[in-house]
């Protein structure tokens, strides 16, 4: 039988894991796609609550001499139609899809866990109704949902972070109702029950908590269909309106025209939601497999 | 850490050849896990005769599954790795065979049956295909030969209608029935060693007996040795020759199972049946037995064990040498084995 | 076994009346309707006028009474006028079906094809280099705006080609199949990533499972366990998730017929609903909704026949 070094194996499993820092060097070795993933969503958020510091030009000047100019020089990745510099707008775009992402993300997934958390939680007629809605609602593609509330809401960022955040509501139910009902019969909710708690409190301070888990795996993988919607719905042209700079808009202007004479308008756009997405699809994968208590070992 | 007692006492039983049909050799098994190093196994040794019925005893997280998963290789690694040890069967080492001769084994020298047979067995497929796909694997290759020989083998065990139950789905059987299924599937190739794993453990009372009459009457038909894995001491007093039981990832006593219940030369294995009222009457105790006599304190978790004796924690009769010394693993009476210090003081047949 | 046929249908049914209600509920959400639009262009109001029109559109009548005549008018396969054209919307709709009907058979085919296969590699080999690189690749296909894809596709064509593949419809099938493959592979691409992800974690469940371990306990070699044993289980889900990619797909055939301007129903619902023509939007988006649910009802129907478990169940 070949030699087995005990502590290398016992390092590989984390089992010498010493403080926080010791913790985080864990989680980037075991998980290094999800380290990739936080790395991607901080620059994001710096990018977007910094841009006034970090942005060299407005991204709403026009300047008719810079029109379609080339990457690099003055405009470092080149310049629109209108002379508007393309790296400032992706920079103050961010903060667009940041707030729309994240807005509507946190909004649905609000809605979605009250509504999960009442219907699982007391049953009866109640979630009867409400798991028909929610079926219904789901019946409709994302994308179409918030294509119709959006041209019914009219274009504003409010309505847009509305029309995004109400079709991801019966993911986020759903999930939590299940949740919900398995919780609902395990062993320390009848001992609440049995010390007398009252099902509200029992809801808020038992269930509540552990429905967390699984709702923030979930919101990790609702923000990136978010940002991807809104960046959808303002390619065609129903999204956030003038004058805020958004990725997909910028796509949209740009759109079979330019895409033999000004390729920059159409890459760097698009690379900027990309990567976005790609960072929260990677922290969200690392996520689920960090709380899945099955993968502990 | 080997226990050199243990080395030597093995040296004595034989290599899986002979008259003992299996022979395992300080056998260690550890997890790596977050928490630390567990281990599972920590240097069992052991033999087993042709033909003999073998029960090993003790309380969850004892180690036993584990030993049962290290002969079959089955155990998941990582977080898991046989560190040594040997495990010999018909003159060969399991544990230094390549996977692809391993594979070759499994079903066909050494079978497992396991605790759960609802999800033990592929709910997609007949029962029929599931025993035939053993058959198949080491034995023979027509479809049809397999067919008839799976008919023979649900027979066998009991099952009713065994042209129909063929082409049946394991939902559609009983609990009782699945476990039967899973036993022909298990015999089918006609192994020297079977290892039940809790096979009862999951079934009503009346089944239980069933099931164990069976796996009796298969071994004296098919002459199979049998390791009997179990926490529960009624199954070992009605079914065991010899029994091991086994704590914390060691063997602690070993003994012909009349011998063991009349004078258990270890506290824990009397801890495990005073606290049993049935067998403590069954052992028609003198004086009466007023209360379950429970042992106190809990298993010690596997990655931080005491030094010296692991039991000590929880035994009535500890001593300073208890806690420094790890006792050596001793025959204390004809043909039983015991690892304490104070066996002696034990006596026959006290309350 | 045909009880549940009934059941399911009936439930079939009352989700497509729930979802119709909804449909109609949210094109009415903020007050106004076409009249004003067409007269916030016009710059003034006139009132008589505005009331004419109102009355000839049906717009004065109560709301249940326009919800009822709608459904009335669905059953007999009356879609009511186009606002735009002032054609019947039936005849503005139904031609632009065939093409994105092929489009989406297309799509489906491919990531079906590359999803499953892919999956279950990734599964099989869990944890190695290779399965690292499938779920970034996959990751990154969830990732990639499908309109943006579109665009690159474009790019890709000028750059190497030299030509920007316009759609013309065509009499010959396979040109228009062999055509549209371009934009099925656009739409496709995020559709099997999402394929390749769920059946990878169908497959790493079932392989779970206490039976796969009875299996190899029996001696079954790798790939007997993996194709003969997981698969077959980690199937069942799977064709649920087809059933899913309905769903999924119909927004990306929305956003690829934009970019590759092909006519189709997908790139007439943008239109409609940047003209407010409402009958068409509530027409098309209600027959978005049968579509999908008439999809789920059949993957339920093979999960039936594929799932010894449910075939014996009453």
């Amino acid at each position: 039988m070949a030699v087995i070094d005990h502590d290398a194996q016992l390092s590989r499993a984390g089992a010498n894991v010493r403080g926080p820092l010791g913790s985080l060097v864990f989680f980037v070795r075991r998980y290094p796609l999800g380290a990739a993933g936080a790395l991607i969503m901080l620059a994001f958020v710096g990018v977007a609550v910094f841009a006034d510091f970090i942005a060299t030009h407005d991204p709403l000047t026009t300047n008719a001499r810079a029109s379609l100019a080339r990457p690099g020089g003055e405009n470092v990745l080149g310049a629109d139609f209108m002379g508007r510099d393309v790296l400032a707008r992706i920079i103050y775009g961010a903060r667009i899809s940041l707030i729309v992402g994240i807005g509507a993300t946190a909004l649905g997934c609000v809605i979605g866990m009250a509504i999960g958390l009442l219907s699982g939680f007391f049953g009866g007629w109640f979630d009867l109704l409400v798991q028909r809605l929610m079926d219904i609602m789901q019946s409709l593609p994302l994308l179409v949902m918030a294509l119709v509330m959006a041209a019914s809401l009219g274009p504003s960022l409010t309505n847009t972070i509305v029309a995004i955040a109400i079709p991801l509501v019966p993911t986020v139910a759903r999930t939590i109702r299940s949740n919900t009902l398995a919780l609902r019969e395990m062993p320390f909710v009848e001992a609440a029950r049995a010390v007398g708690m009252s099902e509200t409190r029992i809801a808020v301070q038992h269930v509540l908590p552990n429905t967390l888990a699984p709702l923030i795996v979930l919101a990790t993988a609702q923000l990136g269909s978010a940002i991807l919607v809104e960046s959808a719905l303002a390619f065609l042209g129903l999204g956030v309106p003038e004058p805020h700079p958004s990725w997909g808009r910028m796509l949209s202007e740009s759109a079979a025209e330019y895409v033999r004479t000004a390729p920059w308008l159409v890459i760097f756009p698009g690379v900027a939601i990309s990567a976005v997405v790609f960072g929260t699809n990677l922290l969200g994968d690392a996520i689920r497999d960090l709380l899945d208590p099955r993968q502990r070992f | 850490m080997q226990h050199t007692a243990v080395t030597t006492e093995t040296m004595k039983q034989g290599r899986g050849t002979g008259d003992s049909v299996l022979s395992v050799e300080g056998l260690t098994t550890y997890f790596y896990t977050r928490g630390g190093l567990v281990k599972a196994v920590d240097g069992v040794s052991f033999s087993l005769k042709r033909g003999e019925m073998l029960a090993i005893v003790g309380e969850s997280g004892c180690g036993k599954s584990v030993t049962a998963l290290s002969l079959m290789r089955l155990v998941a690694d990582p977080p898991g790795r046989i560190v040594s040890g040997s495990v010999w069967l018909g003159g060969v080492d399991l544990l230094g065979l390549g996977e692809a001769a391993m594979r070759a084994v499994r079903g066909k020298e050494i079978s497992m049956i396991f605790q759960e047979p609802m999800t033990s067995l592929n709910p997609v497929m007949t029962i029929g295909r599931q025993i035939g796909e053993a058959l198949m694997l080491h034995e023979t290759t027509s479809r049809r030969a397999a067919l008839a020989r799976t008919i023979e083998m649900l027979h066998l065990v009991g099952i009713p209608e065994p042209k129909v139950r063929v082409n049946e789905y394991p939902h559609q059987l009983s609990g009782g029935m699945r476990q039967r299924a899973m036993i022909a599937m298990a015999l089918a190739c006609n192994p020297k060693v079977l290892i039940a794993d809790e096979p009862t453990s999951a079934l009503d009372v009346t089944i239980q007996a069933q099931i164990i009459d069976l796996i009796g009457k298969l071994r004296t038909e098919l002459g199979t040795a049998v390791i009997m894995i179990t926490h529960d001491l009624g199954v070992v007093a009605e079914t065991a020759e010899r029994v091991i039981v086994m704590y914390a990832g060691r063997k602690v006593e070993e003994a012909p199972v009349a011998d063991l219940f009349a004078h258990p030369r270890h506290p824990y294995t009397r801890g495990l049946m005073t606290s049993i009222p049935r067998l403590a009457l069954m052992r028609q105790e003198k004086t009466r037995v007023d209360r379950l006599q429970e042992i106190p304190g809990m298993v010690p978790a596997l990655s931080n064990l005491p030094p010296g004796c692991v039991f000590a924690p929880r035994c009535a009769f500890v001593s300073e040498q208890c806690r420094r010394e790890y006792p050596p693993y001793q025959e204390k009476r004809a043909g039983h084995w015991a690892s304490c210090w104070h066996s002696d003081r034990l006596g026959p047949a006290s309350a | 076994m045909a009880s549940y046929l009934v059941r399911r249908f009936l439930l079939m049914l009352l989700t497509l009346f729930g979802m119709s209600v909804l449909i109609f509920v949210m094109l009415r959400l903020v007050p106004g309707n076409i009249t004003d639009i067409i007269f916030d262009s016009a710059g003034f109001v006139n009132p008589a006028q505005k009331a004419r029109i109102e009355r000839e559109l049906g717009l004065d009548q109560p709301i249940v009474t326009q919800y009822v005549n709608w459904i009335v008018g669905l059953a007999r396969g009356d879609l009511g006028y186009a606002y735009v054209s002032e054609k019947p919307a039936i005849e503005e709709i139904l031609p632009r079906i065939p093409v994105t009907a092929k489009l989406a058979v297309l799509a489906l085919v491919f990531s079906v094809l590359f999803g499953v296969p892919l999956g279950v590699i990734s599964a099989v080999r869990q944890n190695t280099p290779l399965d690292y690189a499938l779920r970034v690749v996959s990751l990154s296909g969830l990732s990639l705006p499908s309109f943006w894809l579109g665009l690159l596709i474009l790019m890709a064509f000028v750059q190497w080609f030299g030509w920007i593949p316009i759609y013309r419809g065509s009499d010959n099938l396979w040109q228009e199949l062999a055509f549209l493959s371009i934009p099925a592979a656009a739409v496709g691409f995020r559709a099997s990533a999402l394929i390749m992800r769920l059946t990878r974690s169908s497959m790493l469940e079932v392989l779970r499972q206490d039976y796969i371990r009875t299996a190899r306990a029996k001696g079954a070699s790798d790939s007997a366990v993996n194709y003969r044993h997981a698969l077959n289980n980690a199937v069942l889900p799977v064709v649920t998730i087809i059933g899913i990619e309905a769903a999924f797909l119909i927004g990306g055939l929305i956003i690829t017929e934009t970019v590759f301007n092909i006519p189709g129903v997908a790139r007439f619902l943008v239109e409609a609903i940047r003209w407010r023509d409402y009958p068409i939007v509530q027409n098309l988006v209600m027959f978005i909704a049968i579509v999908v649910v008439v999809v789920n009802f059949i993957v339920d129907m093979a999960y039936v026949v594929l799932d010894p478990r449910i075939k014996y169940e009453e």
